[in-house]
């Protein structure tokens, strides 16, 4: 039975108005765009015409960067690398960035061309098409004070309460379209404050961000200085009235028990400082958040039915404490990591999904590993419920031989494990030659959280490895890369092996083979999990500012994750080519 | 002496921001008001059974079917995301014509979704809704704004030859210029059969409106008569239905779209056998 109350007529009236509201918000909206079109080139003729008149002496010089992706896609049933509208009817997807700078005295300005075509980037199920001018940006310093206008990155702290940044392989980028100033007091104590709102693609999310931040230095001592960074952060988040009116829409069908009174305003605190003293380097940050809306996909919520589901709205405080100490003692040299995340999750939008809307970034709190297997199961930063401790510990037994060892941890905070690794490495490097690398990983991954897999649970692996690298000559060197993945979850043990070429200073010649040698999961059309080879063979070419690379890949489905922001994506069949130059 | 007052007075302002939170009044949360209308909302429901999401969103689903009584008709998409049949799978959802609907529903964020009316709502970024909390209040908004035809349906089902004939009687509620659309989809509901949720399967969980066949293209098939006021027009359509259905487990959904934007005007539905 629903137990609504038929009560409110006022409200009746206000919904019936809203197809004009919204038509006039997209006019808004594209009035916006015209708007910070026409800003920005104002505002380039302007700073320009001043710095040549005040500068005419100094020439400016121009610097810039081309990134190209190009994808064929080639339909394979075998690895479920079919159904995407790429793999059926477009086979060819792709992205670029064109990005120009200019720099005229103190004036900087820039500006990037962002293209997507039948791009899986940023949905990784799908294809995006779009394209057009993704970010531009002017700076100027005036003695002490400096100013920036335009899409902006900045972060305050290690990004717990603000991070604005771009991580192309999981299309983010969440830049500020706003303005900065900065200025600094003297060289030991400056003050921050931006506002703005944050770019989506090639939109902007109406929200609106505004930011403080202040940091002090200190230093104590004049031969071996104890030294402390101090900082403090503030930010204030206003939600868009279409954000509300999705919450407030939302909230109507809640029953009482769940409901709550949202607010536009939410604000973000944090205190940060930097400890070094000798070898020994502490940070330590607090942040805290004051009662924000967020979606809690854990939280029970009650239907009218009397069923219970799981997610809903919630509005609570949130916190964060991070803290990361560094030291040396002779050959060994360690770094031990900790970290609690409760109800943190904090989003321009109250209603966003995925990695869309970050306002704030979480530290990871694993090994980023680069190898193949090693790298296949990485935790994904929790930003409602973690607590997590790593250790990182690399000891050198003579100039030859290095041991790194690395452990983390992480929990929520009800103590449900979701992520164990112990990592062991040895590197050996007898002489200029030959250089060795070997050691072993062992990884529990709750992938039933993370990847929201039910009876997957915890998926359990040891994956040792070697890494050996051959110099033939001061031109030619040969490189193999061998790993194996023993588990008896998820898609089963991995054979992983790899054999570069390098021909300096132009070529790189590489092949390898993932093959599933005990495979546990049976793919789509097949009738028994069967042992599949995934093969990859490609060649790079460098140039003086120039790298080319073309590749045959197959690669299998698979986490993909930048500092801790990791996504699933589906498995891979075709070709890749890549481009990356210096302008 | 000097730059250390400025320093207190920075961190003075910043202690005084920290009390900022308290001072808001919270946004009233209205209660809910049954629009009075007769428009019914086609919802398009892109689901699949190893969507560990999807079970929440059918319960929400149910949960608007007793909000919004008579005012919705379902059709459940078992395309190409996570549609494969799991272990514990007897039967297999997945059709050719599920596969092209979900196809022309793309992009999409993620399933659970769901396109209502074939809208697109400003701030999704795309057409399907992915967020089930706002699927109520999407409705609502449909229902409180105009439509153009009313949509009358009638069956006459021969046990003998499986054949089911649909009789839909569109009444424009004024002379229509612009070309319209018209689909007709064929579910089929109470199958007890596996299905993925959060942490487990549920392997007798009951799946409802599944679209079993479609009698007109993914886009509708356009109307080639004039839709005059007050005058019926009457379109009529044969489905054999397969051996393995059950027509007392069936419906048949129509629903009209503008051929120009592709929203739907006017959804119905009625049960093959009453």
């Amino acid at each position: 039975m629903v137990d609504y109350k038929v009560s409110n007529k006022v409200f009746g009236k206000c919904v019936t108005q809203k197809v004009k509201m919204r038509q006039d918000k997209m006019k808004v909206k594209a009035f916006d765009k015209r708007k910070y079109k026409a800003s920005f080139w104002l505002l380039l003729v302007f700073l320009l015409a001043q710095n040549l008149y005040s500068q005419e002496k100094d020439r400016g010089y121009l610097t810039g960067s081309l990134d190209v992706n190009a994808n064929v896609f080639i339909k394979d049933s075998s690895i479920n690398a079919f159904g995407l509208p790429q793999y059926e009817r477009q086979f060819f997807g792709g992205e670029s960035w064109l990005n120009l700078q200019y720099n005229i005295g103190t004036l900087t300005a820039g500006i990037r061309y962002d293209m997507f075509i039948n791009s899986n980037l940023r949905n990784p199920n799908d294809s995006y098409s779009d394209q057009g001018i993704g970010r531009w940006y002017m700076k100027k310093s005036f003695d002490k004070l400096d100013i920036q206008a335009g899409y902006i990155y900045d972060q305050i702290g290690s990004g717990i309460i603000y991070r604005s940044y771009e991580t192309r392989p999981l299309f983010i980028d969440n830049s500020l379209l706003g303005a900065s100033v900065n200025y600094k007091f003297s060289d030991r104590f400056n003050i921050k404050g931006f506002a703005g709102k944050q770019k989506d693609a090639f939109d902007i999310y109406q929200g609106t961000i505004k930011g403080l931040n202040s940091e002090l230095y200190n230093s104590f001592g004049e031969e071996n200085p104890l030294t402390l960074l101090t900082g403090i952060g503030f930010i204030h988040k206003t939600i868009s009235d279409d954000a509300m009116e999705r919450v407030v829409n939302s909230l109507k069908s809640y029953l009482p028990v769940d409901r709550f009174g949202p607010v536009y305003n939410s604000y973000a605190y944090s205190l940060y400082n930097t400890l070094s003293y000798k070898a020994v380097t502490w940070y330590v940050e607090g942040a805290l958040k004051s009662r924000d809306i967020f979606y809690n996909p854990d939280a029970q919520k009650l239907e009218p039915s009397g069923a219970s589901t799981f997610g809903k709205y919630e509005f609570k405080r949130g916190s964060v404490l991070y803290s990361s100490l560094s030291f040396s003692l002779g050959n060994l040299s360690m770094t031990l990591e900790g970290k609690r995340t409760e109800n943190f999750s904090f989003r321009i939008d109250p209603n966003l999904r995925l990695l869309r809307g970050y306002i704030s970034y979480i530290p990871p709190m694993n090994r980023q590993n680069t190898y193949r297997l090693p790298a296949r199961y990485a935790p994904f930063t929790q930003e409602l419920s973690e607590q997590a401790f790593q250790i990182d510990a690399k000891y050198r037994w003579s100039k030859k031989f290095q041991t790194n060892l690395n452990v983390s941890a992480i929990n929520t905070l009800q103590n449900v494990k979701l992520y164990r690794e112990i990592y062991f490495e040895n590197t050996f490097k007898p002489n200029t030659n030959w250089n060795f690398t070997f050691g072993v990983q062992n990884v529990q991954y709750n992938q039933n959280i993370y990847e929201q897999k039910p009876d997957a649970g915890i998926v359990k692996t040891i994956v040792p490895f070697t890494d050996i690298l051959y110099k033939i000559s001061n031109k030619k060197s040969i490189r193999w890369e061998a790993q194996y993945m023993s588990t008896q979850q998820d898609f089963g043990s991995w054979l992983y092996s790899l054999i570069e070429v390098g021909l300096a200073p132009s070529w790189i010649f590489e092949t390898s083979i993932m093959y599933n040698v005990d495979p546990k999961r049976t793919l789509v059309g097949a009738i028994k999990p069967e042992k599949i080879l995934y093969p990859t063979l490609g060649v790079t070419y460098s140039k003086d500012v120039n790298r080319l690379q073309i590749k045959y890949v197959k690669q299998v489905e698979g986490i993909v994750c930048s500092g801790g922001i990791c996504r699933l994506e589906p498995a891979f069949s075709g070709v890749r080519f890549t481009l990356s130059s210096q302008l | 002496m000097k730059g250390n007052k400025k320093i207190q007075f920075i961190y003075g302002l910043f202690s005084l921001l920290f009390f900022l939170g308290c001072t808001e009044t919270p946004v009233p949360i209205p209660e809910f008001e049954l629009p009075n209308t007769d428009r019914v909302v086609l919802i398009e429901y892109l689901t699949g059974v190893k969507c560990p999401n999807c079970p929440k969103a059918t319960a929400v689903l149910k949960n608007i079917e007793s909000t919004f009584p008579g005012k919705t008709a379902v059709v459940a998409i078992h395309g190409r995301l996570q549609t494969e049949p799991l272990k514990e799978s007897k039967f297999d959802f997945r059709t050719p014509i599920a596969t092209q609907l979900e196809n022309f529903h793309s992009p999409f964020l993620g399933k659970p979704a769901a396109l209502l009316n074939r809208n697109k709502f400003i701030d999704e970024p795309f057409k399907p809704v992915d967020l089930v909390d706002l699927w109520p209040s999407y409705i609502e908004e449909i229902l409180r704004q105009e439509y153009l035809i009313d949509i009358l349906l009638s069956t006459q089902y021969d046990p003998t030859t499986r054949v089911v004939t649909l009789q839909a009687s569109l009444l424009p509620k004024n002379t229509i210029s612009k070309q319209m659309k018209i689909s007709v989809f064929i579910t089929e509901g109470e199958i007890i059969d596996a299905q993925e949720t959060i942490g487990s399967i549920i392997a007798e969980y009951k799946h409802e409106n599944i679209l079993r066949a479609m009698l007109t293209n993914v886009a509708g098939d356009d109307i080639q008569e004039p839709l005059i006021k007050a005058s019926p027009l009457l379109k009529s359509f044969n489905y054999t239905i397969p051996e393995t259905f059950k027509p007392e487990n069936m419906e048949i959904v129509v629903a009209i779209a503008d051929a120009t934007t592709g929203n739907i005007d006017q959804a119905a539905k009625i049960k093959i056998l009453k």
